[in-house]
């Protein structure tokens, strides 16, 4: 699984994750993103490249959510409609984690 | 403990118990899904109960002194829903005993872990565990309307 690290204005942490989000993906990306998540306070994750989800990836961001918040700083996700979106859904995040179907709201949310 | 439900156009796979199988579990349930005329949200469903129930048993069912192991799993048609089985000669364990867990309130008290069966109990119609001559057998059925008969 890819992932890209974008640095853009306002010390926002962009994150596009590429691929696949499964079992082995979300083991490939559980250390670089919670290195990410250990060191930045306004991150956006974006999942608009990520065609599936298993729960072990869901653990991952919402361990890197946790991470953040415990900062002070805020994590949100940009994930269109579809199917990944249905899966966060189903496993209750959309309560927990703040899941933007737009990139801009999304970069927006995390801005200070 | 015999099945009375006829079910038509099997497909078979063997796993071993590795979670780089995933990969290949997860090729072969779309191919399923799609010739049973599933729509992309159901096959996504499919694949993702597959995907974490096999996880599982990787994770749990090891036997001791016994490594590695296969899963065998199998995809059918029942009369009004897709049944999908999954075999192997692993340690006891029923995904059906873990406790269902609270939807959290707040990301500062959200836990992680048991989100895989989660997952299976909502999209999955039904889960059923049976242990059978030191097997374990869980069946998954899926009440998709099929266009296909």
């Amino acid at each position: 699984m890819d992932m890209i690290v974008e640095e853009l204005e306002g010390g926002v942490t962009n994150v596009t994750l590429n691929g696949r989000l499964d079992t082995l993906g979300a083991e490939s990306v559980d250390l670089p993103l919670s290195v990410i998540a250990g060191a930045k306070r306004a991150v956006v994750i974006d999942l608009s490249n990520v065609d599936f989800l298993a729960s072990l990836g869901i653990r991952v961001l919402l361990t890197s959510a946790k991470s953040v918040q415990r900062k002070g700083g805020k994590l949100v996700i940009f994930v269109p409609e579809g199917n990944v979106l249905a899966v966060l859904k189903t496993a209750g995040m959309e309560t927990l984690i703040p899941l933007f179907q737009d990139r801009i709201a999304a970069l927006a949310a995390v801005a200070a | 403990m015999s099945q009375a439900v006829k079910t038509s156009g099997e497909r078979r796979l063997v796993l071993q118990k590795d979670l780089t199988e995933l990969r290949r579990l997860a090729a072969f349930a779309r191919d399923a899904g799609r010739a049973q005329g599933l729509d992309d949200a159901q096959i996504f469903a499919l694949e993702l109960c597959l995907e974490e129930a096999a996880a599982n048993i990787i994770k749990h069912s090891r036997a001791p002194g016994r490594p590695g192991g296969n899963i065998s799993v199998s995809i059918s048609r029942a009369a009004r829903c897709l049944v999908a089985r999954l075999e192997d000669d692993g340690a006891p364990f029923d995904p059906t005993r873990v406790p269902v867990s609270p939807v959290a309130e707040s990301l500062e008290n959200a836990r992680v872990g048991g989100l895989g069966i989660h997952l299976i109990r909502r999209l999955a119609t039904s889960m059923r565990y049976e242990r059978a001559k030191d097997c374990n057998r869980l069946t998954l059925e899926f009440g998709f309307e099929s266009d296909k008969t």
